[in-house]
């Protein structure tokens, strides 16, 4: 272990205050109806979904199928050591691209020629910040109306001035007073507000807010509790354990025009693992289902108010939340569908209109994409559990996946024109020794779970087959029926996101610093290079002066990648944590 | 409970002899887990603060989302047995932490953070 830090390095920088200087036209304001038509502008990414299909998908084709094997590196840039490596989504706003590294630092660049424009390094207060897991953690940003916005591990949203990097105000969101502390998420822009959620699943604190920030002044336009913050949720919780149950919603969700509704997924509740086992309506630490945690919500976008949720881990016992901010609109044959992969390797396809009045959402399918789970038998059309395997107070083999799921927390791609979900699966599981952890103080934001593990590969696929070693893959399914169209293994499972192209490519930054472009109609491998270390955070594509460019963010280190050297050796027994590069690539 | 300081000795050392002459084993095939034996060591001494105190569930419920199979297996946070460190440096680590393992000094009290200490220097020098 190095023990050099990045907080030094951060404190270092935060102390020069620099602006370089543009070859590229400055960035334009990013109005709402840009946004809004996000979809049809392949130029840009403008937000951490790049459009509300969420659909990770530009149309951009100067670089296709057919050249991609030319593809090579335009500029890279180095941010100097980043904890845990990058794992943001960079944007790319009219030539410049901007992104945010440990700890909140976020670095204005240059698409075209990599020169760095400006850089702004929040001064975190590592005492609160660091009270949590995710202390290192920053996911990127959002941009509208001249700004860029950035949350903080110390629970403060940021607006800077996107051409300058001036500072426009920078609040404190949330206080520590109910136990949560702080952001690692981007924020998501809907119409005049900033959309950000808490962290805190495995943290004995309340109530895993959503806030919506105005995005002129910074005051708090609206809060949604993700937990007690109405009675149907309270009640759910018993001896009013909502008051230590963490909750959240710590990743970028969507939004729904059509019905004005942020969609967003919550995280587990705290503690995870439930000693109780099979009673757990009843007894233990949290009896009930424990709303609305480990769910997707709706919510009005003006109001905050519930509009529809559906808890896909009615009382979560495996750590399997629904935190995950991929949300596709796919419309097929006039229906329109919201489609939303769970970490347990589950994908639900809601009925997109099922919205308003509070109520569950319609589901019109759900599917398993995982193929080493035991944790469940299976998933009805309607979204139902079968067959659950509890975990009570004691020692569990083989338990798969292991608490890092089938599924983390990066997003997958989708081809509109081939009506294509690529999706990426962890198979590993562990070993597992339940215990009942004392019940801390209500609201005291204390480390609250109750089981000590160790992680292990997989022994058979859920048809039977023999498995000998951890795996991952990349499937190629219908959304909506979940039909596998092709699928492809990796030895070492893709903790990073995917995107797709009109080149009809998809791109693939792997845990080993392997990038890949495949081949969208069939995942045939037409492009690779080495990007010197692990990628796990995001990737997108752009054009400055009628040029594309792909964009990935490389760095190694988190929960789950924290389990590789054990499972595979090298190469990540020796890969840094401490690293990580902004790499461009063109023809 | 009862608590027999040779046998659990012996088994220790009968670990590291097997590890040192390089052939794998896992701690599960010894007569006793280590990590229990290392425990029934440090739990007497904490009986005063906590009747039937047990650090294992302590270190369940506070350090093994970071650092697996009760400190015998790295992953996000390294193998805690065989630390190098002294008694004295465990307890600044545990209560000032280091990101982005957090600091526990406001969260538990501090016979807790020694009693946490005192189990991974009990912990032999044997991985997962
Ligand atoms: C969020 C993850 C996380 C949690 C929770 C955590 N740790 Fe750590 N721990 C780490 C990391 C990462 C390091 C290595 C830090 C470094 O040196 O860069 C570490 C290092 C240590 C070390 C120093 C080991 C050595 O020999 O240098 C000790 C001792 C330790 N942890 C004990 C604990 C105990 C006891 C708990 C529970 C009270 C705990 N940790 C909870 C992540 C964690």
């Amino acid at each position: 272990m190095t023990r050099w830090t990045t907080t030094v390095a951060v404190k270092a920088i935060t102390a020069v205050a620099f602006v370089g200087f543009a070859s590229q036209a400055m960035a334009a304001d990013v109005t709402w109806d840009r946004l809004l038509n996000a979809q049809n502008d392949d130029a840009n990414w403008m937000m951490y979904h790049k459009d509300f299909t969420g659909h990770h998908h530009s149309g951009l084709k100067q670089i296709n199928t057919k050249n991609v094997k030319n593809l090579k590196l335009a500029w890279q840039h180095n941010p100097s050591a980043t904890k845990r490596g990058i794992q943001g989504f960079p944007l790319a706003v009219d030539g410049i691209v901007y992104y945010t590294t440990t700890s909140g630092t976020i670095w204005a660049i240059d698409g075209a020629t990599g020169v760095p424009v400006w850089q702004h390094a929040a001064k975190i207060d590592v005492e609160r910040a660091e009270g949590t897991f995710y202390n290192p953690y920053n996911r990127g940003l959002a941009i509208s109306g001249g700004n860029v916005y950035m949350g903080t591990t110390d629970g403060r949203l940021i607006a800077l001035n996107a051409k300058t990097g001036a500072v426009v105000w920078d609040n404190e969101i949330m206080t520590v007073a109910k136990g949560n502390k702080g952001f690692t998420g981007a924020p998501l822009v809907v119409k005049d507000t900033v959309i950000i959620g808490a962290n805190g699943g495995e943290l004995s604190g309340c109530c895993g807010p959503i806030y919506a920030v105005d995005a002129k002044s910074g005051s708090v336009k609206w809060q949604f509790d993700t937990i007690g913050g109405d009675q149907r949720s309270r009640d759910s919780w018993g001896n009013d354990s909502w008051k230590i149950g963490g909750g959240g919603g710590w990743m970028t969700g969507s939004y729904d025009p059509a019905t004005n509704t942020v969609w967003w997924g919550t995280a587990n509740p705290a503690p995870d693992y439930d000693y109780i086992g099979g009673d757990w309506m009843n007894n233990g630490p949290r009896p009930g289902e424990n709303l609305y945690s480990s769910s997707v919500i709706a919510l009005d976008a003006d109001s905050g108010e519930l509009s529809a949720y559906f808890q896909e881990m009615p009382h979560d016992a495996w750590d399997f939340d629904s935190a995950v901010g991929e949300f596709l609109m796919i419309e097929k044959g006039g229906k329109r569908n919201m489609v939303h992969p769970n970490k347990g390797g589950i994908i639900f396809v809601y009925d997109a209109d099922s919205v308003g009045g509070g109520n569950e959402l319609a589901v019109n399918n759900a599917y398993m994409i995982g193929e080493t789970y035991n944790y469940i038998k299976g998933v009805t059309k309607e979204g139902r559990l079968v067959g659950r395997r509890e975990l009570p107070e004691g020692k569990h083999s083989d338990v798969c996946p292991a608490i890092d799921g089938a599924i983390s927390w990066n997003t997958g791609a989708y081809n509109p024109k081939r009506n294509t979900h690529f999706m990426l699966t962890q198979e590993f599981c562990f070993d597992i020794e339940v215990v009942n952890p004392e019940r801390p103080d209500d609201f005291s934001g204390q480390a609250y779970f109750g089981a000590s593990w160790t992680s292990k590969a997989p022994k058979q696929k859920v048809d039977g087959t023999p498995v000998d070693a951890a795996y991952g893959t990349l499937q190629a399914r219908d959304p909506l029926t979940g039909d596998m169209k092709w699928r492809v293994e990796y030895k070492y499972p893709v903790l990073a996101s995917l995107l797709s192209t009109g080149g009809d490519l998809v791109f693939v930054p792997g845990a080993d610093g392997m990038f890949d472009a495949r081949d969208a109609k069939n995942g045939k491998l037409l492009w690779q290079t080495n990007m010197g270390t692990g990628a796990h955070g995001g990737v997108i594509t752009y054009m400055v002066d009628g040029k594309q460019y792909v964009a990935v963010v490389t760095g190694w280190g988190s929960h789950v990648a924290g389990n590789y050297p054990g499972l595979f050796g090298a190469p990540f027994t020796t890969m840094s944590t401490d690293t990580g590069t902004l790499m461009v690539y063109a023809l | 409970m009862q608590y027999n300081v040779s046998f659990s000795a012996l088994t220790r050392t009968a670990l590291i002899m097997l590890c040192l002459t390089g052939l794998t084993i896992s701690a599960t095939y010894a007569e006793e887990d280590v990590t229990d034996i290392a425990a029934a060591e440090i739990n007497p001494n904490y009986f005063e603060y906590k009747e039937n105190f047990s650090v294992k569930r302590l270190f369940a419920s506070r350090c093994s989302w970071c650092h697996q199979g009760y400190g015998l297996k790295a992953a996000d946070g390294p193998r805690l047995s065989g630390s190098t460190k002294s008694k004295e440096k465990i307890i600044e680590q545990i209560a000032y932490g280091k990101s982005p393992m957090p600091g526990f000094r406001k969260q538990l009290k501090p016979w807790q953070i020694e009693a946490l200490a005192d189990y991974i220097k009990a912990l032999p020098d044997v991985a997962l």
